[in-house]
């Protein structure tokens, strides 16, 4: 019965430890989609002029990106005036405050100019979302492999102390 | 129409849902003014349980509500309608345009945009299937270069939209090449079109005339060419289409025969076209007023 509980543990500390390191990487995936999104966007607005809600339809990418996507949608068939409210970005969890932000911003500014005027706000906002990407990259390299070691170890440790 | 109800203000778009929306011709909304409605042809304010006489009764919106109105019809991008709203106009929903008045954008001595939005005026388009299918003995037996006239408002875009759907029935059966500048016409949405035009009938949407026929006489080989609202600046190249055996169905303001003659370029005109027909906007849109051949002689059915 010990063993069995001491494995539990250990089991369950691991899986907490990957679940935040995996966070992470979620991250990282997330600037990707999103620098993938805005270069994307760029050739859509300027080439066919397409309107927003053609450019989410055929936006993929991973869990959190999606998700937002599909709530721009929403917004866009409700007729709502703002693309994405504040709290959407509450559901994505490895946001900090300064990134919902920029976010927020992002989508805020989009649909609401001319292609010239858009195009330059996209850059932008590209360049923020390149330095996140960096960030979340050196994150990932730093503190992912930590959290995934820390939860082994606050496994082991807790194991030693039932024992 | 679903799409357009959901960018209205919810007091103008509940009252717009209690009336019989067939009988519905524009709906005008100005800052701090009473919103009006062309009703079945008459005016009326639009109060909050359908149209009145009382202007007190009426939904008076604001001029950030109407600037809304605007925002929302361009479905967040902008960047799709500049070019229209450069021209003071939008076209977010098939076929149903809205004409915008406010303050010009001036950049490099082109208007780019209109900002402090007053006043919007959005016209529904009207499919009246049939409405020219009396006339095509004239028209169509055999194909005529024909122009339609009529005041704003009175029905020219929905005659010519049926005058090609009855070229597809009739014997000759041409294929209509429609250039469709402002996508009233057609009212194509996504690329496809909302009203029924035939089987042999091609639009291009949202391009000058002038581009559209040009780039499109080789490629698509129409055998009528069709077009809304010419202007005196389309004559010279309307001349040159008819001289190569295309014929033309176009629609022009005006009101009576004189209106016409009086037309600076009415030599020309009158070298293009074979047959006039005059609408009469008084009771129902596309209704005929008269039928004339190139010498101004009323034409019998």
């Amino acid at each position: 019965m010990k063993i069995v509980l001491i494995l539990f543990v250990i089991s369950g500390c691991s899986y907490a430890g990957f679940g935040v390191s995996k966070n992470f990487k979620s991250k990282v995936n997330f600037y990707h989609d999103m620098l993938l999104f805005c270069s994307g966007l760029k050739c859509d607005l300027s080439f066919l002029k397409l309107r927003l809600d053609n450019v989410f339809a055929k936006a993929t990418g991973g869990k959190e990106f999606v998700f937002l996507c599909e709530k721009a949608t929403q917004s866009l068939k409700s007729a709502k005036s703002q693309l994405i409210q504040y709290k959407d970005l509450d559901e994505i969890v490895f946001l900090n405050k300064k990134e919902k932000q920029t976010l927020y911003g992002f989508f805020d500014v989009l649909g609401k100019s001319d292609v010239a005027n858009q195009q330059m706000q996209i850059d932008g906002y590209e360049k923020i979302f390149f330095d996140c990407l960096e960030n979340a990259k050196q994150e990932y390299k730093t503190k992912g492999a930590l959290y995934g070691k820390l939860g082994i170890y606050a496994g082991l440790f807790v194991a030693i102390l039932c024992l | 129409m679903q799409r357009l109800f959901n960018v209205l203000p919810d007091k103008v778009s509940k009252s717009i849902q209690s009336l019989n929306v067939n009988c519905l011709q524009e709906i005008r909304l100005r800052a701090d003014k009473p919103v009006s409605v062309l009703y079945h042809f008459n005016k009326y304010f639009l109060s909050q349980y359908g149209v009145t006489q009382k202007q007190d009764d009426a939904i008076v919106l604001c001029q950030k509500q109407v600037q809304d109105v605007l925002v929302k019809a361009c479905q967040h991008s902008v960047h799709t309608f500049s070019d229209q709203l450069s021209q003071g106009f939008l076209m977010p929903f098939g076929g149903v345009r809205i004409g915008v008045c406010g303050t010009a954008v001036v950049n490099d001595d082109k208007v780019t945009s209109i900002k402090d939005v007053f006043s919007l005026n959005i016209r529904f388009p009207h499919e009246i299937k049939g409405c020219s299918k009396k006339f095509a003995k004239l028209l169509l037996c055999p194909l005529q270069n024909v122009l339609i006239i009529s005041p704003p408002g009175g029905g020219k875009t929905t005659f010519l939209r049926d005058l090609v759907l009855q070229s597809f029935f009739c014997e000759a059966k041409p294929t209509v090449l429609v250039s469709d500048e402002r996508n009233e016409l057609a009212g194509c949405v996504d690329g496809v079109c909302q009203f029924d035009m035939g089987c042999f009938c091609d639009v291009i949407s949202l391009a000058p005339k002038h581009f559209a026929f040009k780039n499109s006489l080789r490629t698509m080989t129409p055998d009528v060419l069709a077009c809304d609202e010419i202007s005196n600046e389309d004559i010279s190249f309307l001349y040159d289409l008819s001289k190569n055996g295309i014929k033309l169905f176009c629609t022009m303001h005006g009101q009576t025969v004189n209106d016409i003659k009086q037309n600076c370029h009415f030599e020309v005109i009158n070298h293009i076209f074979d047959r006039y027909v005059f609408l009469n906007n008084a009771t129902n849109a596309g209704v005929v007023a008269g039928v004339f051949d190139k010498f101004f002689n009323r034409l019998d059915l």
